[in-house]
């Protein structure tokens, strides 16, 4: 079971409940972010935009396709977070 | 084969359902307000707007929502009520034989200005939402109304500026008529933007003169009209073969004759009327009617000085002086892409409820409109047969007829 960042995941949550209109009891790390969240590639767009106004920077070159739980975006946005802390 | 009308749907500046509209229109009320947020608009000289009543979106699904501006929210609305009313179902089309047919003047101008806003403030497209583009592009109102729908026929996005709703039901009247379509969801929507309200303004073509009594404005065919006022909102109607109809057991609110649509090639803004003329002779013609069975008369009208004369004139000239003749535009303001639409369906309730309306702020007729049975009070009397004008920047000039059921 990985940890997540409760800060990062914070962000994320607020991010999907506010703009994404997301229920907060379905946000699971193993949640499927198309199947069981409603959100695709679209989303995606917005959301890296809304992160950027949060944490500084957006996630650049990101694989999508690897990207398909809620857990894969708490990662990647920890990655991110880890990435500006370094510089 | 006669082309029926079997649901509309409305989100207006004076109420969000035909009936709703229908009986604002009766009391002579009117939408036309000062705009406050346009009071800082460097070198907007018309500051008055008239707002759809307020309406609610939480039915449409988020998916659907996200890429829409206000004018596919309004649309999609106003779908959903015209296919209520018409009893269909998205399950019930047969997508090869199903058309929606609906545009806006332009994509969303709330969006554009979103969009350069953003373009200028960054230097560049970064910060650009992923929804961006589908509340921009022209077949905006559309292509979300079919996503809201999970329509899978035909999609087709006129866009004529004023005349967008007029042609999109023309058009899907003709393609019914050719055999090849059964069913057509025709439409038009508009939201308010000071960049509309600009459009007219900078040719002299918007009231000015009304700021300290708002009401009053617009005053089409009248001696102290100054110009339009523009709107916004949707309005859709279903047109239906009479064999699709009939099969499936469906009830027609009214038939659409027939219409045509001319372009008046001489100028990009002025209105001709010899063109208006021909576009209504071609309107009968094509609905195989005689000018003498016409009872009623929807101008275009909309309070300009040079559209109404020539409007007045054309009709004078067409159909003479004993054709009751009324504007909506000083009830409603100038919905653009959704007036043709807008007021066909005002027309249908006036013949289904005997009225017909008057032109509101029509006090004094102006001499340069004069010759034709200008109503200047509702009236109480039966119609059957209604002719429609709508007109548009770029010389778009369109004309139908309805008829109501017996």
């Amino acid at each position: 079971m990985t940890d997540y960042n409760p800060q990062i995941v914070a962000i994320v949550n607020g991010i999907l409940q506010q703009k994404f209109e997301v229920p907060l009891e379905k946000m699971k790390s193993e949640a499927r972010l198309k199947e069981d969240l409603n959100l695709d590639s679209l989303d995606f767009v917005d959301m890296f935009i809304l992160l950027e106004q949060k944490l500084g920077k957006t996630p650049q070159n990101v694989d999508f396709m690897k990207i398909t739980t809620l857990g894969d975006i708490y990662q990647m946005v920890m990655d991110l977070n880890a990435e500006i802390q370094k510089n | 084969m006669k082309v029926l009308i079997s649901g509309q749907g409305i989100i207006s500046s004076l109420g969000n359902s035909p009936k709703e509209m229908f009986s604002s229109l009766l009391e002579g009320k009117t939408a036309v307000r000062l705009i406050s947020d346009w009071d800082s608009m460097n070198g907007l000289n018309c500051r008055l707007g008239a707002p759809a009543s307020p309406y609610e979106i939480s039915s449409l699904p988020r998916t659907a929502r996200r890429t829409m501006s206000p004018m596919s929210e309004m649309a999609a609305l106003a779908t959903h009520q015209a296919l209520k009313e018409a009893g269909l179902a998205i399950p019930d089309f047969n997508f090869s034989k199903s058309l929606l047919i609906m545009g806006s003047t332009t994509g969303s101008p709330i969006g554009m200005e979103d969009y350069f806003r953003k373009l200028q403030q960054n230097n560049g497209v970064q910060g650009q939402s992923g929804t961006a583009f589908f509340k921009v592009m022209n077949h905006s109102v559309a292509s979300n109304v079919a996503v809201a729908l999970g329509f899978n026929g035909a999609v087709i996005a006129p866009s004529s500026a004023c005349a967008t709703s007029a042609q999109s039901v023309i058009l899907g009247w003709e393609l019914i008529k050719t055999g090849l379509y059964d069913v057509a969801i025709c439409g038009g929507a508009d939201e308010l933007h000071y960049l509309s309200a600009a459009v007219f303004d900078s040719v002299y073509a918007a009231s000015r003169g009304y700021h300290d009594c708002p009401t009053l404005t617009p005053r089409p065919f009248d001696k102290r009209r100054d110009g339009l006022v523009v709107s916004e909102g949707a309005s859709v109607v279903i047109l239906e073969s009479e064999a699709h109809l009939a099969k499936r057991g469906g009830k027609a609110l009214g038939e659409f004759c027939g219409g045509a649509y001319l372009c008046e090639s001489s100028h990009m803004s002025q209105s001709n009327d010899q063109q208006m003329s021909n576009v209504m002779e071609l309107a009968l013609q094509k609905s195989g009617i005689k000018k003498s069975q016409i009872e009623y008369i929807s101008a275009h009208a909309t309070g300009t000085h040079q559209g109404d004369a020539a409007e007045a004139l054309a009709i004078s000239n067409t159909f003479g002086s004993q054709v009751p003749v009324s504007s909506l535009k000083g009830h409603l303001g100038h919905s653009m892409a959704a007036c043709g639409l807008q007021e066909l369906i005002a027309t249908l309730m006036m013949m289904d409820e005997g009225q017909l309306l008057k032109t509101r702020n029509l006090e004094e007729v102006a001499p340069d409109c004069g010759g034709v049975m200008h109503l200047l009070e509702n009236r109480k009397i039966k119609t059957n047969l209604s002719l429609s004008n709508n007109f548009a920047f770029g010389g778009i000039n369109t004309s139908f007829i309805v008829k109501a059921i017996e």
